[in-house]
């Protein structure tokens, strides 16, 4: 399933730092890792993905730095920050409030387990 | 972002190209690396075509700088790479990269942001000027479409005003028909002038003098041979009205005394022209016919014809009031003075010099009359026509809207450009340029200066204020003015360019008031010492010897002994060596018993004396002070 685009445009940066807080990975990485742990419901193109990469960096969030991999590659690798750390503390604690009221509401009607990897959202 | 890891592409370019793509930190280290060449980077990228077209396209339409613009192909090239390793294929990962013009625009956008605070701030300050101006710029279009859409409604006519009013005088009441006769049968001036003058125009001769005895000569043969024009004036003078009407091609003057004046009272080119150009020449006509009086009245009194030296003087002052009737503008009012003044004066020569030329009721008929100038009292100006001028402006550049208010419009601004032509020329815009770029600059011009004039109703206003005021200040006698409060509310309109372009409309227009309002109470108080003067001689006459003070002569001769105009005390006299000398204690205000300043040049002073400021500032140059001697005639200094 796709998720509406504003909907995404809210998820979409809480789930790249969520990510990242498991360590330094590239663009292709992250978004192999978010196709595959949202089992496709937090894909998202690189044409979105990039952009808000450098977001992130332009909001200190996250930081990039080259690398030179062990295959001789060189690659981009994005890492969070300690200010990036306190905005996932945020937003992490907003998406349990906004959980625990749909599930009020009665629109999620089970305790959501991590789809997406992102442990912590759900109660 | 450490930048330096980014690989380099192969260094088979030339060594100018590399130098042109090397950032300037390199330069700094003596490297020449060229890694800010996006092309070179692509051609080392190992990718199929269609992904690098891909990352070409979005590196390109990013329009970022080149160390960004090489930051995201590097990071896409590996991205892509990484993709076709992970065993994708090109078009699976272009279809899941999305569209590239989208993100280039968002790399972009996410790029600016990563960019330097001082950068981000000057873009912003660039931003918001950019906008500013665009406002303006929007603003002054909508100012520029409403400058040109207003167009002034010209209504009022005072040329028609006059006009009435001069065809509503009986035609056996007018005078102007029997000044135009006169006029044209005075006779070319001769061409045999003595050897050391050049040939002077019938003007120059009017004004001859008898000092200048040749040309006063010749004056006198001139005069002599024109008696019937002299008695064609003196018929006009005695009618009450002037009765002249402007474009009335009836009351045009052909002029044979001077044939090269031949274009004379021009007609209006229109039926309602501006009121500033209302030409006044037939004003100098009467000038010039008055100039002709005095000289007649001066050789009637060497002849010792008293009954014609008195017509004369007499027309004289029947011209001087058909000159305050042309228009009643302030410059027609000044004519007349000057006129009267030349009049007092020779009445004044003539009774110094030839007394025995008036017989009693000579000067019985010269008191009454002038006596009657001014109506008896000061003599007053007119401000009509003054106001005239700044109503018809006013209609005539700005729009009506029925209420009294308006704005500017393009004719009403080149009409103030036009009236200040002396003060634009530097800007190339004065009066006669028709062409196309001339005229879009006056009508950019014309929009900005609209914001910044007042509106019609805030100019009339003003000028109704200080027109106010200008009239209540002639009426206040020369002792008692003090500060003008219209020179202290002008002054500094004047002084402040931008008041000055606000309120041009006005102050273009509006007199100097304080200069003619003087002239007025120094042509009174000449007026005065003429009557004083005949009374003076009546006495003497009378009674054998003159009186050892003016009120000897009142109520017999005169009413009350006049005010000096500078003090508002009587009039002073004295008699020195037997003989009586009638004087005002001046501009100085300190009576010096009737002894005329020291060098003849302040003596000139004083007859042409003009008081900045009678009562505040007073001279205190030694050379002028002394007395106005008013009668007799004093020829120079004490010197």
């Amino acid at each position: 399933m796709r998720i509406e685009r504003e909907l995404m445009r809210g998820a979409g940066p809480v789930a790249v730092l969520k990510l990242l807080e498991g360590g330094p990975m590239y663009g292709y990485e992250l978004v192999s890792a978010i196709a595959k742990r949202s089992d496709g419901v937090l894909a998202m193109g690189q044409s979105t993905l990039y952009p808000m990469l450098y977001n992130l960096e332009a909001q200190g969030f996250v930081s990039s730095q080259w690398r030179e991999t062990e295959s001789g590659r060189k690659r981009k690798y994005y890492a969070l920050t300690a200010k990036g750390e306190r905005r996932l503390a945020s937003d992490a604690a907003q998406w349990q409030a906004v959980a625990r009221a749909m599930r009020d509401l009665g629109i999620l009607t089970e305790p959501q387990g991590p789809a997406v990897g992102i442990e912590g959202a759900a109660p | 972002m450490n930048q330096s890891a980014i690989p380099l592409p192969d260094d088979r370019r030339g060594f100018w190209v590399r130098l042109l793509h090397t950032p300037a930190a390199d330069l700094v280290r003596l490297r020449v690396t060229g890694r800010l060449d996006v092309k070179a980077l692509m051609a080392e990228a190992d990718l199929p075509e269609p992904l690098r077209q891909v990352v070409r396209q979005v590196a390109k339409k990013t329009r970022l700088w080149r160390c960004e613009k090489v930051d995201v192909a590097q990071e896409l090239i590996d991205h892509f790479g990484d993709g076709l390793a992970a065993g994708q294929s090109p078009d699976g990962l272009i279809e899941a990269f999305g569209n590239p013009r989208q993100a280039a625009r968002l790399i972009r956008r996410a790029k600016r942001r990563n960019r330097p605070l001082f950068w981000r701030v000057w873009g912003s300050v660039i931003r918001v000027a950019a906008w500013t101006l665009a406002a303006a710029i929007v603003l002054y279009a909508v100012i520029f479409v409403r400058f040109l859409w207003g167009k002034p409604t010209i209504a009022w006519n005072y040329m028609a005003e006059l006009n009435a009013e001069a065809k509503a005088i009986p035609e056996d009441e007018r005078a102007w028909p029997l000044y135009r006769e006169a006029l044209m049968k005075l006779e070319p001036v001769p061409g045999d002038f003595p050897t050391e003058h050049r040939q002077p125009n019938v003007w120059e001769l009017a004004a001859a003098s008898p000092d200048e005895v040749e040309m006063w000569n010749v004056l006198s043969a001139y005069v002599a041979r024109n008696q019937q024009s002299i008695e064609l004036t003196r018929r006009a003078a005695a009618k009450r009205r002037l009765g002249y009407c402007y474009g009335n091609p009836a009351d045009a003057v052909p002029f044979p005394a001077d044939p090269a004046c031949r274009q004379l009272v021009p007609s209006p080119r229109t039926d309602n022209p501006m009121v500033i150009h209302l030409l006044l020449e037939h004003v100098q006509r009467l000038r010039l016919l008055a100039l002709f009086l005095r000289a007649d009245a001066g050789l009637a009194a060497e002849d010792g014809d008293g009954a014609r030296a008195t017509a004369d003087l007499v027309a004289q002052l029947g011209i001087c009031r058909h000159s305050y009737d042309a228009g009643r503008f302030l410059i027609s009012n000044l004519v007349g003075l000057a006129l009267l003044t030349m009049a007092f004066d020779t009445v004044g020569e003539i009774l110094a010099d030839r007394p025995e030329t008036f017989s009693d009721e000579d000067l019985h008929e010269l008191a009454h009359e002038i006596a009657a100038t001014g109506d008896g009292g000061p003599l007053r100006l007119q401000w009509e026509g003054e106001r005239a001028k700044v109503r018809d402006l006013l209609q005539r550049i700005y729009t009506d809207n029925g209420e009294g208010d308006g704005r500017l419009t393009p004719e009403g601004m080149q009409a103030l450009l036009t009236l200040a032509a002396s003060v634009f020329q530097d800007l190339g815009i004065a009066r006669g340029h028709e062409s196309w770029g001339k005229r879009l600059y006056v009508d950019l011009l014309g929009s900005a200066a609209s914001v910044a004039v007042p509106e019609r109703r805030e100019l009339s206003r003003l000028a109704d204020r200080l027109l106010d005021q200008m009239e209540r200040e002639s009426q206040t006698p020369l002792w008692q003015r003090s500060k003008s409060k219209v020179e202290e509310e002008v002054h500094p309109l004047w002084t402040s360019p931008i008041e000055a372009i606000r309120f041009a409309p006005v102050l273009l227009l509006l007199p100097c008031s304080g200069s003619p309002i003087e002239e007025a109470e120094r042509t009174t108080q000449r007026r005065d010492a003429a009557l004083v003067a005949i009374a003076l001689e009546l006495y003497r006459r009378r009674a054998g010897d003159w009186p050892e003070r003016l009120d000897q002569l009142v109520p017999d001769l005169l009413p009350s002994v006049p005010p000096d105009r500078f003090d508002g005390r009587p009039l002073r006299y004295r008699l020195a060596d037997g003989r009586p000398v009638v004087y005002s204690v001046g501009c100085d205000r300190v009576d010096d018993g009737g002894m005329p300043p020291r060098s003849a040049r302040a003596y000139e002073s004083i007859r042409f004396w003009y008081p900045t400021w009678p009562t505040d500032s007073l001279p205190r140059d030694q050379e002028d002070r002394g007395d106005w001697v008013l009668w007799p005639p004093v020829e120079g200094g004490s010197d």
